[in-house]
């Protein structure tokens, strides 16, 4: 037992006990009082008739005596007998019609005037028979009883007086008390004994379940509280082990989480051991980068490191995986990026050689780029695996480029999917232009309030801001405001950049401005945000079941008055368009969606650039995000019966020949553009020529 | 209704075909058109006639279609003859010049006669 610094215990028996003995004690003196009243009661009726009824008794024995010559001879062995060794009687008494005393027991009063005692009143009673002349007095220490003495004839000889003292009944009652009490209390210790024991009985458990519970509170969650107890207390004993239990799952769930904490950390580092640390300066050329991982470990990777020749290898990969697996791919793809780098100078062959190194699980699968910069022609060649369209400041123009591939993400589909998808690109970097890339915890970070991402226009222009300050700059920016966007909260995704400039030429030759201006007469972002602004749109998913809607779309679009000839060309040109961002922008997928906008010459001739009108009428802007396709028209000869007999590739041919002007603008901010635009006149006059 | 596409094959002389079109010819129906007369040769019926008046719409891939069940049945030894093309039809054939290359009638009855019956 362990006492130590226990409080002073006051006993539940003890206290049950005293409330019992009390309550008992109260019970016992209540039921007492009423009966010791009624008892008082009872014998004070009964000494009435007592006390009366021996004074009749001596008034019939008394007639013959005082008829006697001598009554006082036969009278005092009568009193004698009646008064002897009786002390409740106070007195009794013979006495003649002249008051004096002819029978008494002490023969010394007899001869005496008898006189009444002192301060009597008439008992209010009907023991004495008040018509044969009886009296029932009282004072308040006797009661006294009066008879008269007949003579055979009636006539009245004398009177007997008895009394009897008062004190008598009070000795009878305190005599009853007194055994009353013994029993009470007789009664009360076998009573308290036996509480004591049951309660000792009832609550021995408590010392069983305080031992437990000392147990649990020292830490020790095995050992369970044993007790075979009915009632309320095996319930608690139940309660308890069962609290033991959950305490000590849920203590081994603590530390194991605190050991996967301690694992995670250890993993984080050694992923950190893995990023460069410092920016790389190569002939030329500067690379830096930055990583922030989320909260849980995560699967981002980059790198940077010269390969012979001045050349340089960028990589930047993202594993779908978060947690443990994802930093074990991350270093196993860190680990095989350094073991084929230097004999694999086709960034795509070097994909895919990773993917067919990496034992991947089903459903893991990685975004990454990688590119070989090359000092001599300032040419960055590359692949992309499935990762983030690359952005490319042109330092000459201050505008910025964005690159998407066709390339699938590695481990993303099985049998070689990925080697028929991945190719070599080349992008050439001329002095100060600056190349980016990020994994989508950048542009897909949210704001403080969770709505809106960080996106492509952000980054881009964040760049812009620092092109010209060098790649720990932008770095830096990119990252400054990608702070003040998403705030305080934690990255729920890694960020991970890595921007590569092509150092500033020692004298910047001006740019030759772009002659003619030929393919930019539409500026395709600003076009498609004026058309969500002002147009009038149509959503389609990538269903070929959906496009008939484009007939009903087409005749409300305002602005637009067409033959049904005129109409038929458009709604087939716009037909084979959406067609084929179905079909091959997004592969039949219907969950995906673009979009097709209709904007008025009114609203469309604000954006558009150079010289060129808007269309007869306005412009219908096409704008997706799925894979960018061949837009160039195939040459289509009828003539030849080998193009009929495959009866293919002739949407694109129906688009040119219905359509004014036609521009493709793959992968811009918004996505893939396509601008079109109707001319009812000229096509009137080709029909002519046609016909 | 707009998106529907109906083909139903009529009575015709031995050897040969009736398929009246109706609604939308777009690539999946087009596909539909194709398959039949792949049945419609392979079953000895390589002369077959296509009503058109009905067809409101005709994507790229209907033309292709129609382009090559052409040369098909050519080689066959068989013919295609397209009747009473709707304008729908007309706008396409003529914006892509394929007159030259379609056997256009402007009724059933004549259709039966280029194809000899």
């Amino acid at each position: 037992m362990t006492e130590k610094k226990r409080k002073t215990v006051i006993g539940i028996r003890w206290i049950v006990t005293g409330a019992a003995v009390c309550l008992t004690a109260l019970a016992v003196a209540a039921v007492g009082a009423v009966a010791e009243r009624n008892a008082r009661e009872a014998l004070n009726t009964e000494l009435q008739r007592r006390v009366v009824l021996e004074a009749r008794n001596l008034a019939l024995t008394s007639s013959r005596a005082l008829l006697s010559d001598f009554p006082e001879l036969t009278l005092a062995p009568i009193l004698n007998q009646m008064t002897e060794g009786r002390d409740e009687l106070e007195f009794a008494v013979v006495a003649d019609l002249n008051h004096v005393i002819r029978g008494h027991a002490d023969a010394r009063r007899i001869g005496e005037e008898f006189t009444r005692p002192p301060a009597v009143t008439e008992v209010n009673s009907d023991v004495a028979d008040p018509r044969r002349g009886e009296t029932l007095q009282e004072n308040a220490s006797i009661l006294v009883a009066s008879s008269p003495v007949l003579h055979p004839n009636g006539d009245k000889l004398g009177e007997a007086w008895v009394a009897i003292d008062r004190g008598y009944v009070r000795q009878l009652i305190s005599e009853a008390r007194r055994k009353q009490a013994i029993v009470v209390l007789v009664v009360l210790a076998v009573g308290v004994l036996f509480v004591l024991l049951i309660l000792s009985a009832i609550l021995r458990p408590i010392g069983t379940l305080r031992a437990g519970l000392e147990r649990i509170g020292s830490g020790d969650f095995t050992t369970h509280v044993k007790l075979h107890d009915r009632t309320e207390f095996g319930l608690l004993a139940d309660t308890i082990n069962e609290m033991a239990d959950a305490i000590r799952d849920a203590q081994s769930e603590r530390l194991e989480k605190d050991r996967l904490v301690r694992e995670v950390e250890l993993a984080r580092e050694i992923q950190s051991s893995l990023l460069p640390h410092e920016s790389i300066r190569a002939e030329g050329v500067t690379v830096d980068g930055a990583h922030r991982a989320a909260a849980e470990v995560g699967g981002d990777l980059w790198d940077v490191f010269p390969l012979g020749d001045g050349r340089v290898g960028v990589a930047i990969a993202d594993v779908s995986g978060k947690g443990l697996g994802g930093c074990l791919v991350t270093s196993m793809v860190s680990a095989l990026l350094r073991a084929f780098r230097n004999d694999e100078r086709s960034p795509a062959r070097l994909l895919v050689r990773l993917e067919e190194s990496l034992p991947l699980r089903a459903g893991t699968f990685i975004t990454m780029f990688y590119g070989i910069y090359d000092p001599k022609n300032g040419s960055l060649v590359f692949a992309s695996a499935g990762h983030s369209p690359v952005l490319v400041h042109r330092a000459a123009t201050g505008k910025a480029e964005w690159y998407k591939t066709k390339g699938i993400p590695i481990g993303a589909v099985r049998g070689g999917a990925l080697a028929k998808t991945v190719r070599d690109e080349r992008i050439v970097l001329d002095p100060g232009d600056v190349l980016v890339q990020y994994t989508d915890g950048v542009n897909e970070a949210f704001d403080t309030g969770g709505r809106d991402q960080f996106g492509f226009a952000r980054l881009q222009d964040a760049v812009k801001a620092s092109a010209a300050k060098g790649a720990a700059a932008i770095v830096n920016k990119i990252r400054e405001d990608l702070r003040a966007w998403v705030g305080d909260q934690p990255p729920f995704d890694d960020e991970t950049l890595v921007v590569l400039c092509r150092d500033a030429a020692a004298v910047t030759p001006p740019p030759a401005p772009a002659a003619g201006g030929t393919e930019r007469r539409f500026d395709p972002v600003r076009m498609v945000r004026e058309a969500r602004k002002r147009g009038h749109g149509i959503r389609f998913h990538a269903d070929l079941d959906e496009l008939h809607r484009l007939e009903d779309w087409v005749t409300r679009c305002e602005g637009l008055t067409l033959d049904s000839h005129q109409a038929t060309l458009v709604q087939t040109a716009l037909y084979e368009l959406c067609a084929n961002v179905a079909e091959h922008g997004y592969e039949g997928n219907p969950s995906r969606t673009f979009e097709l906008w209709w904007l008025e010459c009114a609203h469309a001739a604000r954006v558009v650039q150079g010289d060129a009108g808007c269309g007869a009428q306005g412009v219908f802007v096409l704008v997706d995000d799925g894979h960018s396709y061949d837009a160039k028209v195939p040459s289509v000869n009828f003539e030849e019966a080998s193009v009929r007999r495959r009866g293919r590739g002739i949407g694109l041919t129906i688009v040119h020949r219905a359509m004014e002007h036609v521009s493709y603008h793959p992968q811009t901010e918004e996505g893939n553009v396509t601008i079109v635009t109707f001319d009812p006149k000229r096509q009137r006059a080709e029909e002519v020529s046609h016909g | 209704m707009a998106d529907t596409f109906q083909m139903t094959s009529a009575d015709s002389p031995p050897s040969t075909a009736l398929l009246r079109l109706e609604g939308r010819l777009d690539a999946r129906n087009a596909q539909t058109l194709v398959q039949e007369c792949q049945r419609l040769r392979d079953a000895g019926r390589s002369r077959i006639v296509v009503n058109l008046s009905r067809v409101a719409f005709v994507a790229s891939s209907g033309v292709g279609s129609l382009l090559a069940l052409t040369e098909m049945l050519n080689d066959a030894n068989g013919k295609l003859v397209l009747v009473d093309i709707s304008d729908a039809v007309r706008s396409v054939v003529e914006l892509l010049n394929l007159t030259q290359f379609l056997n256009l009638q402007t009724s059933e009855a004549e259709a039966f006669q280029t194809i000899g019956v």
